[in-house]
């Protein structure tokens, strides 16, 4: 029998050069699992970028017939999706989310630390106006990423934002109109959105954790969010304090940090 | 990454000495026996003496059901098979996946963690994320994985047993059991090696059922799977469906025993059958016992 030479010894940059070229085979794989126009170009020889000849080969000494055994995979791509962005679905169609899947942009779910559902909703909120970006926004803080730096900042999955005025009364009516069962209302009713007028103006929204801890959205003081948007990146107390006393916090700055960092819209390390 | 200081010093050979013989056993997923008609793992042990052990599959976002609590309950031996983690990314062993699965096994006490070394998802852990992909088949992609498995033994301080994967698209032109002997070997330790999922490769790339069998470092084949499977197709591929049904394959069943005669470290034999009644199951274990005879592990007494 053939021995194999020591990789435990290999150095770790050498390994960590394999284990990233393994991963991108990964995501080349997984992407033609859900997409026969992939597998045609890699088994036609069109070029495609960022797919290199070696890994190329590799691929198409596979039965092109084998990549699309799991027929309902994309299927399930894109109720994961559904499920969790119902109001983008309603509004662009699930053919838009399906299309995303099959496209380019796909691959940034993919990416190390990449979420479908969170991919997927930055791509297709700017198409689906002002509630799309607030889904988007539900969707991020549903996935806090820890916080970075020394200092007081906003908490990890906390939002502060402005929206045009109504947004947040719109998007409740199209959830609304989604009911209990979104997935069904979609796929089996058939509902979908137009986009409901919003603004002029706008108004001050919140995103923090409800009683059950999943991120709900409310409105908020102008001043408050203001400040809280503000704090996106860590800063020193005086600094934090010295900002909230230009917003308008006056002597009752210090306070009002105790207070944000007591209810858990600030955090401090 | 913290070590854990109950990690098994020695080298393989060493540490297999230290491990139990488990037997033959069940495995069982999260919610498996509260499916209708599916079998208590607990009951085919008590009345028909057919589960030495369990051998527990979950992810840790869904931690562990009824029936592997109550298995856990009454002390008897387990293993743990991993359904989350992909070996060859180091950022996938994070300390929040760590501390979970240092719970579990607290609660569980396995003789020792296993699974598929594959894509078991993409991007970070995430809902809709999870697949499971066979690994890529080239050298180079060894030492990643073999690093992982070393990783994830110094955290646990638990033997981590490599399977190889179902699937339909093998990339790379190695052998698969020469990719799981090599890694096994890069990363001193010992194997799992599910027949079923093997039958799968070797008909996928028309191959002979024990094709490289005699490649395979079999003294380091520690447990094995046996599982129902049933032929198909896809747009006249042939393909067979790992559906843990109760019709084993007679390739697979060819393979079982051949391994179980030449691996002398052989301490596990599971019949994956976890949704289908006792009644249904008990045939199989009636089988595996008569053809593994003398070589089927026999469960240490407690």
């Amino acid at each position: 029998m053939s021995r194999p030479a020591d990789q435990s010894s290999a150095p770790d940059a050498i390994v960590a050069a394999a284990g990233a070229r393994v991963m991108a085979l990964h995501r080349w794989i997984v992407r033609l699992t859900i997409d026969p126009a992939l597998v045609d170009a890699v088994h036609s020889g069109a070029p495609i970028e960022g797919l290199q000849d070696e890994d190329r080969a590799l691929l198409r000494a596979v039965d092109p017939r084998a990549w699309g055994v799991d027929v309902h995979r994309r299927a399930r791509f894109v109720t994961t999706v559904l499920e969790e962005c119902p109001v983008i679905g309603a509004l662009l169609g699930p053919e838009a989310i399906d299309g995303w899947i099959g496209g380019p942009g796909f691959a940034a779910a993919l990416a190390p630390g990449g979420s479908l559902c969170l991919a997927a909703a930055e791509a297709l909120a700017p198409a689906a106006g002002p509630l799309g970006e607030l889904e988007r926004r539900l969707c991020a803080a549903r996935r806090p990423a820890p916080p970075v730096g020394r200092g007081i900042s906003l908490n990890s999955g906390v939002d502060a934002f402005f929206a045009p005025a109504g947004t947040l009364a719109a998007f409740a009516a199209a959830r609304a109109r989604l009911g209990p069962a979104p997935l069904r209302t979609l796929i089996e009713d058939g509902l979908r959105l137009r986009a409901p007028a919003v603004g002029p103006g706008e108004e001050a929204l919140l995103i923090s954790a409800d009683d059950r801890g999943q991120p709900g959205v409310s409105h908020g003081s102008p001043a408050l969010v203001r400040l809280l948007d503000a704090s996106r990146s860590p800063a020193p107390r005086a600094a934090v304090l010295s900002r909230a006393r230009k917003l308008g916090a006056g002597s009752g700055a210090a306070e009002l940090i105790d207070a944000l960092l007591g209810e858990g819209l600030l955090c401090a390390r | 990454m913290p070590q854990d200081p109950r990690a098994p010093a020695g080298d393989f050979w060493t540490r297999v000495r230290a491990l139990p013989t488990l037997g033959l056993g069940v495995s069982t997923e999260y919610g498996a026996a509260a499916a209708p008609g599916a079998l208590d793992p607990r009951a085919l042990r008590l009345a028909h003496g057919c589960a030495d052990f369990l051998e527990v599959g979950v992810e840790l976002s869904r931690g562990l059901d009824p029936a592997a609590l109550a298995w856990a309950a009454e002390g008897w031996p387990t293993t743990y098979h991993f359904l989350d983690v992909n070996l060859d990314d180091p950022a996938d062993l994070d300390e929040g996946w760590l501390s979970g699965l240092r719970a579990l096994t607290a609660q569980l006490r396995p003789a020792w963690l296993c699974g598929d070394a594959g894509l078991w998802h993409f991007g970070r852990r995430d809902r809709g994320h999870m697949l499971l992909l066979p690994p890529i088949l080239i050298p180079e992609a060894i030492a990643p994985m073999a690093a992982g498995l070393r990783a994830l033994r110094a955290a646990t301080g638990l033997e981590v047993l490599p399977e190889n994967p179902p699937g339909a698209a093998f990339v790379g032109p190695m052998h698969l059991l020469d990719f799981f002997g090599q890694l096994a070997e890069a990363a001193d330790t010992g194997l799992l090696i599910d027949c079923a999922h093997l039958w799968m490769f070797q008909r996928a790339r028309g191959l002979h059922p024990l094709e490289a069998l005699d490649r395979l470092p079999l003294d380091r084949v520690i447990e094995l799977h046996i599982a129902g499977g049933r032929p198909t197709e896809h747009e006249g591929l042939d393909l067979i469906e790992d559906d843990h049904g109760i019709e084993v394959l007679p390739e697979t069943w060819q393979i079982a025993e051949h391994i179980a005669a030449r691996a002398p470290n052989l301490k596990a034999v599971i019949i994956e059958c976890e949704r289908n009644s006792i009644e249904a199951a008990l045939p199989l274990y009636a089988e595996c016992r008569a053809r593994l005879g003398a070589h089927l592990p026999r469960a240490e007494a407690p």
